[in-house]
């Protein structure tokens, strides 16, 4: 029985490696990019302030923090998702080694 | 010759232990779920629901200013599109792995410290997990631009609010909860091929 700890250890790392990329991905290419659109919409409440009655105002600034907001959770939501995405490719990764080093499907 | 055998048996029988670990680790845990899975049902209803509001939007605009552009003859739309939302509220908490979301619990205690006029424009930060967050906040964004629109009275909606509805607010929600569903769908995908 070939026990190769630096074989899965290899694969491990392979399989959690891409975590930190997809994340910073995802913040650079969409959490960042939506919360400036909603500072430029903040900023264009002001700029129009005169084509709305003030309780339109609020309510579209009220508008921009729960978007503000829901952008902050939806990224929490697929940083989440990449973090699963690599336990199980890990855990995928354990079982195939523990399966070729016993010769047979234990696990 | 009995002394040169013990490193070896000792590295064996610590092969044997770490195995056994990695068996019941693997064993334990087939796969991890973190957050709900993805829903089809969602995802298409979030894309029918972009295009109505964008639509919706660009009439209202090019009646603003008269009747056909008021609050009173438009609020059906409102009704409609919250209970489209709820819809999928109740979905994501029947799907729901955690009834928690760390950002929104980080946030709670920093706006807990605000003072309490801009604490009151945040209001009560949405419960569940983190997209189920997201489809709440929807649902109060699409409950602003109601307020809105009643408080435009004969004005209506102007162009000038165009972006700051479609590009920002209910637009910015709307494309969030579209991206969470398409990136458990990519995952989904890759899952079911490895």
């Amino acid at each position: 029985m070939a026990l190769e700890v630096g074989n899965l250890l290899q694969a491990m790392i392979g399989a959690g490696e891409g975590l930190g990329t997809e994340v910073w991905d995802k913040l650079k290419n969409f959490a960042i990019p939506e919360l400036h659109k909603i500072a430029v919409q903040i900023a264009a409440i002001a700029e129009h302030i005169t084509d709305y009655t003030p309780e339109g105002a609020k309510a579209l600034f009220d508008m921009q923090v729960k978007a503000s907001i829901g952008v902050i959770a939806g990224m929490t939501e697929m940083t989440l998702l990449a973090v699963q995405t690599a336990i199980n490719a890990i855990l995928s990764a354990v079982r195939s080694f523990v399966n070729g080093a016993i010769g047979f499907a234990l696990v | 010759m009995h002394a040169r055998r013990e490193p070896a048996l000792r590295r064996r029988m610590a092969g044997f232990f770490i195995l056994s670990f990695l068996a019941m680790l693997a064993a334990a845990c087939t796969t991890v779920s973190l957050v709900s899975p993805y829903d089809e049902q969602t995802e298409q209803g979030l894309s029918t629901l972009y295009v109505d509001t964008s639509n919706f939007v660009d009439r209202m605009i090019a009646v603003h200013g008269q009747p056909a552009g008021t609050f009173a003859q438009n609020q059906q739309f409102y009704s409609d599109a919250m209970a489209r939302v709820d819809v999928m509220i109740a979905r994501s908490q029947g799907f729901a792995v955690r009834d928690t979301c760390p950002s929104t619990q980080f946030l709670s205690r920093l706006t807990d410290s605000l003072p309490a006029d801009v604490r009151g424009h945040v209001g009560t930060l949405p419960p569940g997990d983190c997209q189920t967050v997201v489809l709440t906040a929807l649902r109060g964004a699409y409950g602003d631009m109601r307020d809105f629109h009643r408080a435009q009275g004969d004005r209506g909606i102007p162009e000038s609010a165009r972006e700051i509805i479609l590009t920002g607010g209910v637009g910015s929600l709307l494309r969030t909860a579209i991206a969470i569903q398409a990136a458990k769908h990519v995952a989904a995908q890759q899952a079911g091929a490895r």
